[in-house]
């Protein structure tokens, strides 16, 4: 069992992890709110969450390597460079490793939110809806990327992943709310004992 | 397969796939059950299944490239391209006659080897079956029942150290003789009965045969038997409770040391000491597996399936640092999959003077000529203009190109004639100082052909180029080919003239803090589509007495474009108030004019265009049939007309 601090701190992490991967700002072609930054927020969080998901911990070499390459594309960016999207292999290694990795740290927060929100703003249900709805969209953008990679750009398939695009960006907002309702939900007077 | 560059493109391009798998399976090894570990390998299944290079495309290495460099460089050969047609070895087209064609004959015969050598292996297994004696069904029965699964008849035989399961179709339980056998091991057994693993191991067997002489397939062939059994690991874990889970482990460990069955169709319990070793490793992590991942497993096998199956198209930029004969060996692996890529891929390789952008819609028959053109440090960029018979003039890259009059030609092909825009009057001696010669609307034309070869579009010019000086008038070069056609009414001759022009958008907008510009990019679009836009010209020549010529004050026309077999509709539009024109969405045209005193033949009648993109399709605009027209003169309808096409007019002169 982690103190109620511990828990806040690491909820804290997740919340604002998840805003620095979700919210951008560049100057030019360098962003100021580097997602790697948000990588190493959730490694944090994972870190004091652990105790109380014993799960989490599996995730601590999928978001070192993404951390990584995260900073590895942040600083080519100062260069004006990309990386991604010029290695396939590398690519696909990533992406396989990003829906993994949100998949379950989300899960693991839902567990949390169960176990510790009051029950009737099914926080936990919205947190699960929101994982299946996200690696759904991530999945579809990719297999649009495949289609076109494929055989060619087409209306059709530009104007799905725009679609895709803006849904993810939709439901990134509402996986943030609710991250930072669980933290709310351990703020000191409002942490239930568990069950 | 029907060469060994094939099988290479085939085996190298599963190489890829099969690395990628066993790295994220390394990276999931602890985090997705046994079940996803041993499903993963179905995209590679997949890869080996189809034939690799499908399209022109390829997944994560574009080893066509590298093959056919590596092919033209050691054999010469450049009038052929690596295809796969199946993803199994077929018998090759005539008897070998270079080290090729017999390496090739070496790799098939290890096929066969193979197969024979596993089939024999299994004829030997069912015959030690044969020679078992039926076993005590009692116990396979009770377990059967217990954990609600189909039975097969059993034997024991002598000398067998594990049970296994041996046959797909008519599958039987071999037990050793001797002893009862452990309810576990029969439950293992019974669950690879139920699901029907022996045919995964067939398939497994299949794919090592074909790909024997690569030993990373081989691995990965290893790592799936491995992970099958693991799997059938966890379907015994799934139905047993606390001490019994120990116990099966206990079970497994024991039978570290055995020998066991591997003919293809078997499964046996026991599979080694090593692989023992790392399914009891996966037994360790049974309730460790986190839960709940049935739907992010299926997603991570999709995004990883869709890439390594459907591939990646390649790309029709040639990596710059390779020489300029091996970008053009290299370029005939990118292939022109339309028509208008092909058409684009010729304009551009001129524009350009690129030959590896010719290579690209060449005949293979002149590939080695390209290649040679390029050898040496003697590039010539003005090499693929004199060989198109380019006339005495630089080329006006920022004008691109058009394809005038793009017609089908017959079994699938079509023709068209390029259009390229020239600085100035050809054979001009335009360096002795301006003599005050306009050097304007000079184009460069050459009839082209596109056809399909071996599966790409490519391009046979059917002349050389000529040059014309165009006008400007109506949006379209008047004086560039056109449809012709003519009618005769009283003193009248009325020629309508049709013309299409189409391209590959190559625009590209750059736009800054100083403003914007437009780029014609010159790198070939091998997968375009055309954008399309026509013309018409209606024009009256005059044929009467030029004494009759002051009793016309007045002249007008009304057009409508017939298709095949479509009939003259039952009235057109009148030509309107004078002095105006007009004309319709759908074609039609109309017109009328005061004739001054003194009018000169001919007499512009009217005109006028369109044209239009479709994004992913084809923008063409096809000649119509015939033109249904009303002809006036002195404000009365005249005639009632029909405008046929020019008999062996050719919309290319």
């Amino acid at each position: 069992m982690t103190d109620r601090k511990t828990l806040y701190n690491g909820l804290t992490g997740a919340a604002w992890g998840y805003f620095l991967l979700y919210v951008d700002f560049n100057i030019g072609p360098v962003s100021i709110l580097p997602r790697f930054a948000g990588y190493l927020m959730l490694l944090g969080a994972i870190r004091d969450l652990s105790g109380e998901r014993r799960d989490l911990i599996l995730l601590r070499p999928l978001g070192t390597l993404l951390a990584v390459w995260s900073a590895g594309d942040w600083f080519l960016s100062w260069g004006g460079l990309d990386i991604d999207g010029h290695i396939l292999f590398a690519d696909l290694l990533i992406a396989a490793a990003q829906l993994y990795f949100h998949f379950q740290f989300l899960t693991d927060m839902a567990a949390l939110a169960e176990l510790y929100c009051a029950p009737e703003g099914r926080l936990d249900l919205r947190i699960l809806r929101q994982r299946n709805l996200y690696v759904l969209l991530i999945t579809g953008i990719c297999l649009i990327q495949t289609v076109n990679g494929g055989f060619g750009s087409a209306v059709w398939s530009n104007g799905a992943a725009v679609i895709l695009m803006i849904l993810a960006i939709l439901l990134s907002i509402a996986l943030m709310v609710n991250l930072f309702a669980l933290r709310a939900c351990f703020k000191e007077e409002e942490v239930r004992p568990s069950a | 397969m029907r060469d060994i560059w094939s099988f290479l493109l085939q085996t190298l391009t599963a190489s890829g796939a099969a690395v990628l798998l066993l790295v994220v399976k390394a990276m999931f090894r602890d985090k997705l059950s046994p079940r996803w570990q041993f499903a993963v390998w179905s995209v590679l299944g997949l890869v080996l299944a189809f034939p690799a290079g499908l399209g022109g495309r390829h997944a994560l290495v574009n080893w066509a490239l590298l093959l056919e460099a590596a092919k033209s460089l050691l054999t010469g050969d450049y009038g052929t391209l690596i295809r796969v047609n199946a993803p199994v070895p077929l018998l090759p087209p005539s008897l070998p006659g270079d080290a090729a064609q017999w390496l090739f004959l070496f790799y098939t015969a290890g096929v066969w080897f193979f197969l024979i050598r596993y089939l024999l292996a299994y004829l030997r297994l069912r015959r030690a079956l044969r020679r078992g004696r039926p076993a005590d069904p009692a116990p396979l029965e009770a377990a059967a029942e217990r954990y609600g699964l189909p039975a097969c008849p059993a034997v024991e035989v002598e000398g067998l150290s594990t049970a296994f399961v041996c046959g797909v179709f008519r599958p039987v339980l071999a037990l050793p003789a001797g002893g009862e056998p452990e309810e576990k091991v029969l439950l293992h057994e019974l669950l690879h009965l139920k699901y029907r693993d022996a045919a995964w191991g067939l398939v497994i067997c299949l794919f090592r045969c074909i790909h024997w002489c690569n030993p990373l397939l081989w691995y990965c062939a290893g790592q799936a038997g491995n992970d099958l059994e693991s799997l059938c690991d966890q379907r015994v874990l799934e139905r047993l409770e606390g001490e019994e889970r120990r116990e099966y482990g206990r079970i497994l460990l024991s039978m570290a040391d055995e020998r066991y069955a591997c003919a293809p169709g078997t499964s046996s319990v026991a599979n080694g000491g090593k692989n023992i070793r790392r399914r009891i490793e996966a037994i360790a992590r049974f309730k460790r597996y986190p839960s709940g991942m049935a739907l992010v497993s299926v997603c991570v096998a999709l995004v990883l399936a869709g890439p390594l199956t459907v591939g990646v198209k390649a790309e029709a930029g040639i990596p710059g640092y390779l020489s300029d004969p091996l970008r053009t060996v290299c370029a005939r692996t990118i292939p022109c999959t339309t028509p208008a890529g092909a058409f684009d891929a010729y304009a551009k390789s001129l524009l350009a003077g690129e030959i590896p952008y010719r290579a690209m819609c060449a005949p293979l028959s002149e590939q080695k000529a390209l290649v040679e053109a390029c050898e040496g440090n003697d590039y010539d960029p003005e090499w693929l203009w004199r060989q198109a018979g380019g006339v005495d003039s630089w080329l006006d890259r920022q004008q691109g190109y058009e394809i005038y009059n793009l017609s089908p030609a017959g079994d699938g092909a079509y023709e068209g004639t390029l259009a390229l825009a020239l600085q100035y009057t050809p054979g001009a001696a335009i360096w002795d100082g301006w003599d005050g010669t306009v050097h304007t609307c000079w184009y460069a034309l050459q009839p082209l052909r596109a056809e399909k070869e071996e599966g790409r579009w490519v391009i046979r010019p059917l002349e050389d180029f000529r040059a014309v000086q165009g006008d400007e008038r109506m949006g379209g070069n008047l004086n560039l080919p056109a449809w012709e056609y003519t009618a005769q009414a009283g003193d009248f001759i009325l020629k309508l003239r049709y013309q299409t022009l189409s391209h590959v958008d190559s625009y590209q907008v750059n736009s800054s803090w100083i403003g914007s510009s437009r780029e014609f990019l010159t790198t070939p679009m091998t997968d375009g589509r055309f954008s399309s836009k026509y013309h018409t010209m209606t024009q009256a020549f005059y044929t009467g007495s030029p004494a009759d010529k002051g009793k016309y004050f007045a002249i007008g026309i009304s057009t409508y474009p017939l298709e095949a077999g479509e009939e003259r509709p039952a009235s057109l539009r009148g030509p309107g108030m004078p002095n105006t024109s007009g004309g319709g969405s759908t074609g039609e045209d109309w017109a009328a004019w005061e004739l001054e005193p003194g009018w000169e033949s001919p007499i512009l009648l009217s005109g006028h265009g369109g044209g239009g993109s479709g994004g992913d399709e084809d923008w063409i605009y096809f000649p119509p049939e015939a033109y249904a027209a009303d002809f006036y003169l002195n404000n009365h309808r005249f005639a009632e007309l029909t405008l046929t096409r020019e008999e062996g007019g050719n919309p290319h002169d």
